[in-house]
């Protein structure tokens, strides 16, 4: 009997809709267009939904996503996928017990959780010990919480929410009967953060339950060269407070033949973040070029540029992060320009892929590495991304999640 | 000037022409601290005591050494486990006050120290993931009592503490993890932790590596043996395998021989009679031209945690000695040296036999090069190691 297991997504997902699926959702009396809150999947959602593609060949699986972004059941297409999507109160679970996801967590034998935002903390935490609960920890929470803190201007208020938000995360860390990781930096993070709180330390020789599940990729075609007289960078995806785009900027813009594009600026949902602060800062330069809009077809945007770029602030957060966007641009064969404190500079397997650039020396760098790529110096890129794409793909990655949960 | 103490729980070198190969191999935390009190004396405005425990070195000996900085006993067993009267005297008047977060000795004082003391917790030996080997063999109520005392002292230690030192770039992630657990990090922890690297260093100048003629490998174990060691592998796989041998040098330490007794000594009483394993129960610290002899240094460990954090001091010496290292391959020594090609050489637990194999066919790939001995010149010099904190402790002004 195959072991019903519960993925909890705490956004989004890329829904499959059915034809006939309205337009615009309802919420009270506000009108949301349907695709836009319940087909743009964040990183959170899309790694949930992928885990519930993979482990569904094995096991029983159902993946819960919240109400906010569930159009109803009879909209859902699920001809193509095998395993069930079923909702949960958002508003009852984020940072609160509920009865209605208690109800639905106990029948199944494994319940996969990312401690990232709140959601579903409490419940998982107080979930019976027949029942293993295994915690996606691939975003730390201690390390980007803070930044979601930064919108309350209050030092109290923060420093409430930071208790509370602490406290239900060690709860559930120290529920958890085995962790999930994505790089080598956040595995000695939970080293140390488990010294004090498992309670079984000093017996404990070998370390607490742990696998590595990095973010996987597909074998989707590559893009295609398309060389112009110009470098073409894009910076693509939304800009959140840990990103350094400003440095960027400043940096890029007396750097001779070279372009940039900031492409799906605005997270689908929170808006506000583009139009209050961002819009302002990228509307100052004359030399690049913005669109919001998101694509679906990745490869048809990458088939543009040269280059990914993504910058990080020198922050904890950025240290442990694993940036989804990262990987996504991996996989289609557009190597990426990242600054030196990221953990992918540390993995070998991205190391002909990855372009590190020093923060203090932005320019520099760029021109360095136009120069080079101008006198054909950046190695030839197929082979190099198909080697590094085999070692990544999600159908090796995921094995030792499934062996994990088949113990 | 900067009063600055720094505190030892184990025996010191008491001048600088000492040999210090014995500290190194027995007492690696007293020599450690006795290393960066050397290079913090050169510093202008920088007044340092190095106290050091009575069970160690008495009060009239100390009184006799010629160090570059002044040298202060302390009674240890007020201070193990306890709060000191005699250490609270002693630093409160300090400006910066240096302590090892090895065996619970000056924890307490050291906790509750005035604000105006800058406490620096020396975090270079993850001890938390060596004190479960060390409390093996002993009774479960035991070994709850100590670990929960443990965790206890050092957490307040580490709550206290202004900034906390550590050795390799592992441990940087693994002591945050800690912070983060503990609270002594909140919400406006966004760029900086009060982590500082102060990496294991070396002095003296190099040897070249030379490579034997004959056919057999030579390897030596030369330091103690302590829990998270796995030498009863190796004693099982070489027993077999006449074309290799392995010499067992300084194995037992003043500070392991329990653990030694307990877990080891049968296994070593077993195998000493092999023509191909030689077993010095006696200290006997090597002449350059004995350490020649060998084809690599050897240290397995087993597949705990310990491994994954640990600083194996040793491994620096014996490269600049010309001599190469065989070691666990996920230890942190191939990233600090920048996965070098040769001079560190990996060995898989699992796959013991068949590295052991691998490196006997290949004797002469095993040497340490040229660029490796220097780059261990210039990036691990204790000068350079210490130089972090020297200027950590120069951007506070009095």
């Amino acid at each position: 009997m195959k072991k019903k297991v519960c993925i909890l997504s705490p956004d989004a997902i890329k829904l499959p809709l059915t034809d006939n699926a309205p337009e615009y959702k309802y919420e009270g009396e506000l009108a949301f267009n349907l695709k836009e809150k319940c087909c743009n999947a964040t990183a959170l959602g899309r790694r949930a939904q992928r885990f519930a593609e993979f482990l569904s060949k094995h096991f029983n699986v159902t993946l819960l996503i919240p109400d906010l972004n569930y159009p109803g059941k009879e909209f859902i297409n699920t001809n193509n996928i095998n395993y069930t999507i079923d909702s949960y109160s958002w508003s009852a679970a984020n940072w609160e017990y509920s009865e209605e996801l208690h109800k639905k967590l106990i029948n199944f034998d494994v319940i996969i959780i990312q401690t990232t935002t709140g959601t579903g903390f409490k419940n998982c935490a107080e979930l019976p010990k027949d029942i293993r609960v295994i915690c996606d920890a691939w975003v730390p929470f201690p390390v980007e919480f803070p930044w979601a803190l930064q919108s309350y201007t209050d030092d109290s208020i923060r420093q409430l929410y930071w208790t509370r938000g602490m406290d239900q995360y060690k709860k559930l860390m120290k529920r958890a009967d085995c962790i999930i990781y994505a790089n080598n930096r956040q595995k000695s993070f939970y080293d140390g953060f488990f010294m004090f709180e498992c309670s079984k330390q000093k017996d404990a020789l070998t370390p607490f339950t742990m696998i590595k599940i990095p973010l996987g990729m597909d074998e989707n075609d590559f893009k295609v060269d398309n060389f112009t007289k110009d470098v073409k960078l894009l910076w693509w995806g939304p800009i959140y407070p840990w990103y350094d785009a400003e440095i960027l900027l400043e940096g890029i813009k007396d750097v001779f033949g070279v372009t940039l594009t900031f492409s799906g600026v605005e997270h689908p949902r929170f808006k506000k973040l583009f139009t209050n602060k961002y819009k302002d800062i990228l509307n100052k330069y004359n030399n690049i070029t913005i669109s919001t809009s998101f694509t679906d077809n990745l490869v048809e945007l990458f088939n543009n540029f040269d280059f990914g770029i993504i910058l990080g602030k020198n922050s904890l957060e950025n240290f442990y992060s694993h940036r989804c966007r990262i990987v996504d641009m991996l996989s289609c064969g557009l190597p990426v320009i990242t600054d030196s404190w990221n953990s992918f500079n540390e993995d070998t397997t991205f190391e002909r892929c990855i372009y590190k650039i020093d923060a203090t020396s932005i320019r520099k760098d760029l021109e360095k590495l136009v120069y080079n790529y101008k006198l054909g110096r950046i190695p030839s890129r197929k082979e190099i991304f198909q080697d590094m794409r085999r070692n990544m793909l999600w159908e090796n990655i995921i094995v030792p999640l499934v062996l994990e949960i088949e113990r | 000037m900067k009063r600055i103490a720094l505190i030892s729980s184990e025996e010191v070198p008491l001048s600088i022409e000492s040999s210090t190969e014995k500290y190194q191999l027995f007492y690696p935390a007293g020599y450690r601290i006795w290393q960066i009190s050397r290079i913090l004396s050169k510093v202008k405005d920088f007044d340092i005591t190095l106290f050091v425990p009575d069970t160690a070195i008495p009060k009239e000996v100390a009184k006799q050494s010629s160090l570059p900085f002044k040298l202060s006993v302390y009674a240890q067993k007020a201070a193990h486990w306890n709060w000191s009267a005699e250490l609270d005297r002693k630093l409160k008047s300090m400006d910066f006050v240096i302590i090892q977060t090895v065996q619970g000795t000056g924890f307490l004082n050291c906790s509750v120290l005035p604000g105006t003391v800058n406490v620096i917790a020396d975090g270079f030996s993850p001890i938390l993931t060596e004190i479960p080997g060390f409390l093996l063999g002993h009774s479960k109520p035991y070994r709850k009592i100590y670990w929960e005392r443990f965790t206890d002292h050092y957490f307040k230690l580490l709550k206290r503490a202004n900034c906390v030192l550590y050795a390799n770039d592992r441990q940087y992630y693994y002591y945050e993890g800690q912070l983060f657990a503990k609270d002594k990090l909140g919400w406006n922890a966004f760029q900086f932790s009060p982590l500082l690297k102060v990496s294991s260093g070396i002095e003296g100048s190099p040897i070249e590596s030379t490579t034997s003629q004959r056919t057999k490998l030579k390897l030596l174990w030369n330091g103690p043996i302590y829990p998270w060691h796995h030498p009863e592998k190796l004693l099982e796989i070489i027993s077999t395998h006449k074309d290799i041998s392995i010499d067992f040098c300084n194995i037992s330490s003043p500070n392991n021989k329990h653990a030694f007794k307990t877990f080891f000594q049968d296994f070593f009483d077993r195998w000493k009679d092999f023509s191909n394993i030689f077993i010095h129960e006696e200290s006997s610290f090597l002449s350059l031209s004995e350490l020649s002899e060998y084809d690599a240094n050897i240290v397995l460990s087993r597949d705990w945690i310990e491994e994954n954090y640990s600083s194996r001091i040793g491994v620096l010496n014996s490269l600049l000695s010309g001599i190469p290292v065989l070691l666990n391959n996920k230890n942190s020594w191939f990233g600090e040296l920048g996965f070098p090609k040769d001079s560190i050489y990996p060995i898989h637990s699992t796959a013991l036999e068949k590295d052991l194999i691998y490196y006997k066919n290949n004797k002469n790939s095993l040497f340490v090069s040229k660029d490796v001995q220097s780059k261990i010149q210039t990036d691990f010099s204790w000068e350079q190691t210490v130089l972090p904190l020297v200027a950590y402790i120069e951007r506070f002004s009095l």
